[in-house]
């Protein structure tokens, strides 16, 4: 009983070190009672806005503490200057703009890159600033990116600004996309407020369907191939030629089971709140080619950086040349964006370089398509699997190490001798190959099939998902990825 | 007007008991397998499906008592006895300049601990000849099978190097692992050695005590006093916990008139590892 009284009491208790993440079973259990109460809300009521965007900020505030007031800030700054660029016309109205981006930006200027600044004008100038130990507030890169959104698209005339500071409010607080995107536009988001969708037993399975396979993506798949590859990671010289190389498809699949589990919760928990949030990733491995892939990969980021970007600096509309420095500007900020690192810088403009590449090949002919599909789609995976590898590595003498590795010292015969030391790994892989290569028609029809299960299965499915990753799990859970963004 | 105002007020009221009664369900699916998960959690009783406990949601959170801090006043006894003898003995004995030819035997825990242990051969001028990590390998392994026989055979190292205990920190069958250390103590022979106790990260069951009886006097470095960072598993040190550990380790074997060879710290732990790798896992192959 005291074990239960202390339990409920650090409940209320943030932590900066250990967020509150979707997959703590303590969540989730706070998402069933929350819902309890949201089911007696009628659709349009304004409580239920207020009391959605009270769980939100208790959400934010179990990570991020004190810097939930930052947040608020910044929601009531935003809220304004977009009212206020709305009035304006002309020139005034272009520097207000610019004003509001400076402004939005230095948030994350400072929390984010600010450190990075200092030891690199440190190394260029020989200067001895001192760098500061500043915690980054969680999903400032995401909330950043969306406030971004709202004020340039009032200012394009895209949209009109939100009228009541809730409907605002509500957008940029909303849980489920709050931490780690996928990072929604209010001209999608702002029109379901009014009209969220009716919610009926299709729609309950469907998203229930959509929190336990990202339950299960982040805490039985990523978590387990993210032990193997740590370990290889700690020092990839120590290993093998074929032990990096399967650490380089461990960490791809990694990170998609992370990222998109991620998303498929929040998506899921959106769908039950009743607004539908786009989708961040589609079958993203079986892209025939890096410009595919980048359609299929965090959707919500790529679009962001296609529509506030790309297109602002010129698009495709003044020349070849000029194109294909748009695509390196937008793909370093792309890169930049995932963290203060040089490593970012260059896993941005290498994805760049293949994206300038690809555009460069003439086309496949429509008799070679077949071959030339299966071809690309191995190809492409490679380039994309060793880009992670800068993504993933500590540094990059660690990225070269293991790269060396992989080029120097594969032997295939080895395999036999992992298989016998680690079947773990091998059938962890084989199965996220599966999961991941297999055709999206035939992933439709598995869907359907269980979303057509009668709704009494439900809560025995859920339970047979949650002790299976309780008996694989670690004591403590593993962040996810993009929190760190 | 007033029937079409009241026939769309009916359907209002439907879709939204509609829409109310599917989230009261999702509440139900969601919160009914969790509080179930939380009542067996604050059970003390636990079940098993074919012979498999069904773990809590809690079950293996490490407490804060659990994370022994290094305190002197934690060492065993026999530790502590022979540090303070080697203390006083440490202006007497002479570092013998020798080159040692290391075989290090172990359980998963070698996996990482090898990287440091190499750079501290490197630059003492020793060689690490063998690493054998046999993953999920407890003493028993060690002990009832010809494995570390055949190694010691092949290699004839001068010097042997040996850390297990991670996988057996709940063994409550003492008496059968008693019996495996003196086995395996008994394969190491005259050959000097090393046996280092598990890094715990939780409290023993007494094998520690097992090894640190079983092992001569001075030859045994007690691990589970260290705190030492860990990997993602929560179990096993880090890299950089086992960087910790192998200096600890390495100011044990300086501060000992048992091992009177140089054994100072690197200046770099990036270092080439040039040592034969040899594994095995003992959940396929238990040896015996």
């Amino acid at each position: 009983m005291n074990k239960l009284i202390a339990d409920l009491t650090s409940f209320f208790d943030y932590s900066l070190k250990e967020p509150w993440f979707f997959t703590e079973f303590s969540f989730l259990l706070c998402l069933a009672l929350f819902l309890l109460l949201y089911a007696f809300f009628t659709p349009k009521s304004p409580w239920k806005l207020l009391y959605l965007i009270a769980f939100s900020l208790f959400f934010y505030y179990k990570s991020s503490g004190p810097f939930l007031l930052l947040f608020i800030l910044i929601i009531f700054c935003d809220y304004a200057i977009a009212l206020w660029i709305n009035r304006l016309e002309g020139n005034k109205r272009k520097t207000l703009l610019v004003f509001a981006i400076i402004y939005s930006l230095s948030f994350l200027l400072y929390f984010k890159y600010s450190n990075f600044i200092i030891v690199n004008l440190n190394s260029l100038l020989l200067t001895k600033f001192e760098t500061k130990s500043l915690f980054l507030p969680i999903g400032i890169s995401f909330y950043t990116f969306q406030s971004l959104s709202y004020i340039i698209d009032v200012y394009r005339k895209e949209i009109d600004p939100s009228k009541n500071i809730l409907d605002y409010g509500f957008y940029m607080t909303f849980f489920p996309h709050l931490v780690a995107g996928p990072i929604v536009r209010a001209k999608d988001f702002l029109p379901q407020i009014q009209n969220p969708i009716v919610f009926d037993h299709p729609i309950l399975k469907e998203s229930l369907l959509r929190i336990c396979t990202g339950l299960i993506k982040k805490l039985l798949l990523a978590d387990f191939l993210g032990k193997y590859v740590d370990l290889i990671h700690e020092a990839p010289r120590g290993f093998t030629g074929l032990e990096n190389l399967l650490a380089m498809y461990a960490y791809s699949f990694q990170i998609y089971f992370d990222f998109s589990g991620y998303s498929d919760i929040a998506i899921g928990i959106a769908l039950m709140l009743g607004y539908r949030m786009k989708e961040n990733f589609f079958n993203p491995y079986t892209a025939e080619n890096i410009t595919v892939f980048w359609r299929r990969w965090h959707i919500s980021l790529s679009l962001w950086l296609r529509d506030y970007i790309y297109i602002p600096l010129g698009g495709n509309r003044k020349g070849l040349i000029n194109t294909y420095l748009f695509l390196l500007i937008t793909m370093l900020i792309g890169g930049i964006w995932h963290g203060a690192d040089w490593k970012f810088v260059f896993w941005g403009v290498g994805h760049g370089l293949f994206l300038v590449l690809h555009k460069l090949l003439p086309k496949p002919k429509e008799n070679d398509r077949q071959w030339t599909r299966v071809l690309g789609i191995m190809f492409t995976f490679h380039v994309v699997g060793l880009f992670w590898i800068f993504f993933r590595a500590s540094s990059f003498a660690s990225a070269f190490d293991s790269i060396h590795q992989v080029v120097i010292n594969t032997n295939l015969t080895e395999l036999i001798g992992f298989c016998n030391v680690r079947p773990e790994i091998i059938i962890l892989l084989f199965v996220s190959a599966i999961i991941i290569f297999l055709p999206w028609k035939w992933k439709e029809i598995i869907i359907n099939r269980v979303i057509s299960l009668p709704l009494y299965l439900w809560p025995i499915i859920f339970l047979i998902a949650l002790q299976l990753i309780l008996q694989f799990r670690d004591s403590t859970i593993e962040p996810f990825i993009y929190f760190q963004f | 007007m007033s029937t079409e105002l009241s026939y769309l007020r009916k359907q209002m009221l439907k879709t939204f008991n509609k829409s109310r009664n599917s989230l009261l369900a999702g509440s139900l699916i969601l919160g009914l397998p969790i509080i179930l998960l939380h009542i067996y959690n604050y059970n003390p009783y636990t079940f098993h499906i074919l012979d498999i406990e069904l773990r809590k949601i809690k079950t293996e959170t490490i407490n804060k008592e659990d994370l022994i801090v290094l305190n002197s006043s934690k060492l065993s006894n026999k530790t502590k006895k022979t540090i303070i003898t080697n203390k006083d003995k440490e202006l007497e004995s002479k570092v013998i300049d020798v080159s040692h030819r290391i075989l290090f035997l172990g359980d998963s825990e070698t996996e990482r601990l090898k990287y440091p242990l190499n750079a501290y051969c490197e630059a003492n001028n020793h060689k690490l000849e063998a690493v054998f990590t046999w993953y999920s390998a407890t003493i028993l392994n060690f002990g009832f099978s010809k494995k570390a026989d055949s190694l010691i055979k092949k290699y004839k190292p001068t010097l042997i190097v040996f850390v297990v205990g991670l996988n057996e920190l709940r063994a409550k069958d003492l008496e059968k692992r008693e019996k495996a250390a003196k086995q395996f103590r008994a394969k190491i022979g005259k050959t000097p050695y090393l046996w280092i106790g598990p890094a715990n990260y939780r409290e023993d069951e007494g094998i520690n005590l097992i090894f640190e009886n079983t092992a001569d006097e001075g030859h045994f470095f007690l691990s589970k006093n260290l705190k030492l960072d860990r990997a993602s598993d929560n179990r096993h040190p880090s890299k950089k916990g086992c960087e910790v550990w192998m200096d600890s380790i390495a100011s044990f074997i300086r501060a000992s008139s048992v091992y009177n060879f140089k054994f100072e710290k690197p200046k770099t732990t990036d270092v080439k590892f040039k040592a034969k790798v040899i594994m095995a896992n003992a959940a396929k192959d238990k040896g015996y």
